[in-house]
């Protein structure tokens, strides 16, 4: 039985996809679709989708390797300062992305980061790295959220089934947490694909070395190529929005 | 043999106190207490899940205390029974020997078996194991547990989710299958008549000790203190006065306000005078006014009516002004020896009275 609160909640609902939808029909309304058709034709907007989309997974998925384990010892464990310890490891989420590009430059300021500044300082590897972290924090958060709501009784039951821990996680707790992970990780990544404030200071925003899709639609904005910018900022849109619901497909978690 | 000596473990502000049980293969112990009285802390204590703070814990005259867990040859049915969610019913069944990589036709007659065994054979393709009903999911629990042939099975209140009726068909249905695997069952619940129906031996623990472990027939008869009594529900207990001086027959008498009744104390007694008595229903017997038996303890009484309960009502006899005694379980009431409202003979055996001195309440 339905009551008011339930119509109140379903308008909220449907205002605000109608506002995320509106986001992408009014840079459509402003180009049109034939500038974001065209501006897939050409190589450095190729390139840097390119750029954009193998720098966040690599990222993203490294991010999702530490994050998991880091979420499922904040989750199970009970320890004197775990609450610090959360706040400490989402200090990235509540940054300015600027600020962290600025903390992640000054880490190459002195040895032993300044021997690896050749790697990351303008370079790719430093758009992997500050999109790393940028995705490692959602990461850590959904996925402590999503370990807390299992019942840690499965893995007890499993390792009095035989199981080792390792396997007990494995075969009970991972499969259980598998839509959680996912979304954590489609959280992260779009995230980091989205990235500008942090990678951009970290590698810079060279043309056609570093750039990334925030990155060239902030240089077409530069060049006030508007049509251009906003063309990109359709295909980063869509291909977030594709990469979304590409992985619920995949896991099955669509209703 | 599984022996637990001298075990202690705390939990927050709660601990055991050197707990020691022996639980011989085959049998089938059953350890009864309140709610926070300790049984889930001692179970997970001899499980491995937590560890102990001192005693030690031994399977066979091996000492286990640091043994991990899938090593210990245990299975563990907790109270939620924990069945996989991800998994299908033949999946969760079959999961411990998929842990061993134990395959092929035998693992395959081994699954088989043990769902005919639990009649949920016809259950093995269910893919999604919230389908089933409680009673199913308790057999499927069962089966996941036992296909991996446990050295000792623990169940956490196992049943307490379950209907009065289903309960009481899957108790009966999984200690017969106990007793013709041999299996030895370790059992934690607050439900006594649960445990009365489950237990080779019984163990009541309370406030983190152990009160009593004897056969259940023993322990309901002759419950080791006051609070244990009353803990068991056991009828008819009166605060009263141990009277000076003993009868030939070495009775005592005890006072309970306007009524004295004789008693046969317990061997030692430890010279209380002020005491608490008992006696269960099932003990009291009803004869006609009139129609007194030779040497018995018996007492004038009125019929006062029943004690409201389904399976066993009680009738209750008013002794005098407010000492009522109740009687039975009474099947039919038709056959009292009175109607309500008329007189009786209240036959009190002496040797059936329980006395308890008021300094055992904590069970010091």
């Amino acid at each position: 039985m339905r009551g008011w609160l339930d119509w109140v909640c379903l308008a909220i609902a449907g205002l605000s996809v109608t506002l995320m939808v509106s986001l992408i029909a009014v840079q459509l309304g402003y180009t049109g679709s034939g500038p974001a058709l065209r501006a897939l034709g050409e190589p450095d907007v190729l390139q840097a989708i390119w750029l954009s989309v193998w720098t966040s997974l690599v990222g993203a998925v490294a991010a999702l390797v530490l994050a998991v384990p880091t979420g499922y010892a904040l989750a199970r464990w009970r320890f004197r300062g775990a609450w610090l310890a959360e706040a400490l490891l989402v200090i990235p989420v509540t940054m300015s992305p600027m600020s962290l590009g600025v903390a992640l430059l000054l880490i190459f300021r002195d040895p032993p980061g300044l021997w690896l500044a050749r790697f990351f300082v303008f370079e790719v590897p430093g758009i992997i790295l500050a999109e790393f972290f940028v995705a490692y924090a959602f990461i850590v958060l959904v996925a402590r959220t999503t370990f807390s709501g299992i019942d840690p009784r499965f893995e007890q039951v499993a390792r009095f089934l035989g199981c080792t821990p390792w396997q007990a996680f494995r075969r009970v707790t991972l499969p259980l947490a598998r839509n959680g992970i996912v979304a954590a990780f489609v959280l992260g990544w779009a995230r980091a694909i989205g990235d500008f404030g942090s990678s951009s200071t970290l590698a810079g925003a060279v043309k056609g070395h570093t750039e990334t899709m925030p990155v060239a639609i902030y240089l077409s904005l530069a060049s006030v190529s508007i049509d251009r910018a906003v063309a990109l900022s359709v295909l980063l849109t869509l291909l977030t929005v594709g990469g979304l619901v590409a992985v619920r497909l995949l896991v099955g978690g669509q209703r | 043999m599984l022996q637990a000596t001298d075990l202690v473990a705390h939990y927050g502000g709660f601990s055991l106190q050197r707990i020691s049980v022996t639980i011989p293969q085959g049998e089938s112990f059953v350890l009864l207490g309140p709610s926070g009285a300790g049984k889930t802390l001692f179970l997970e204590t001899v499980l491995g899940v937590k560890p102990p703070d001192a005693g030690r814990i031994l399977l066979d005259g091996r000492d286990i205390g640091r043994t991990r867990p899938e090593k210990r040859g245990f299975c563990y049915l907790p109270q939620d029974l924990a069945l996989f969610p991800h998994l299908s019913v033949r999946e969760n069944i079959t999961f411990g020997l998929a842990v061993r990589r134990a395959g092929g036709a035998a693992a395959e007659e081994r699954v088989h078996g043990t769902a005919r065994l639990l009649g949920i054979e016809r259950l093995l393709d269910r893919r999604d194991i919230r389908s089933l009903s409680g009673g199913e999911k308790q057999r499927v629990a069962l089966a996941r547990a036992l296909v991996v042939e446990p050295r000792v099975l623990f169940l956490d209140e196992p049943f307490s989710a379950l209907d009065p009726a289903t309960r009481r068909q899957l108790q009966r249905e999984f200690r017969a299958v106990w007793r013709r695997l041999g299996l030895t069952v370790l059992l934690v619940t607050h439900d006594h008549e649960e445990a009365a129906a489950l237990a080779d031996r019984l163990a009541i623990l309370m406030d983190g000790r152990l009160k009593q472990c004897a056969p259940p027939a023993q322990v309901f008869d002759r419950p080791a203190d006051l609070a244990t009594a009353r803990f068991l529900l056991t009828e008819n207990i009166l605060p009263g006065r141990l009277l000076p001086g003993a009868s030939a027959n070495g009775s005592h008498t005890v006072e309970c306000g306007p009524v004295t009744f004789r008693v046969v104390l317990p061997e030692p007694w430890a010279g209380a005078d002020v005491v608490h008595v008992a006696i269960r229903g099932c003990h009291v017997r009803l004869h006609p006014r009139g129609a007194c038996p030779p040497n018995a303890s018996v007492y004038p009484g009125v019929l006062e009516g029943f004690t409201l309960s389904a399976s066993a009502p009680r009738a209750l006899v008013r002794l005098a002004e407010g000492v009522r005694i109740e009687c039975g379980p009474w099947p039919d009431p038709q056959a009292l020896p009175a109607p309500v409202g008329g007189d009786l003979l209240v036959e009190l055996p002496p040797e059936r009275f329980l006395v308890f001195a008021d300094n055992e309440e904590g069970g010091a």
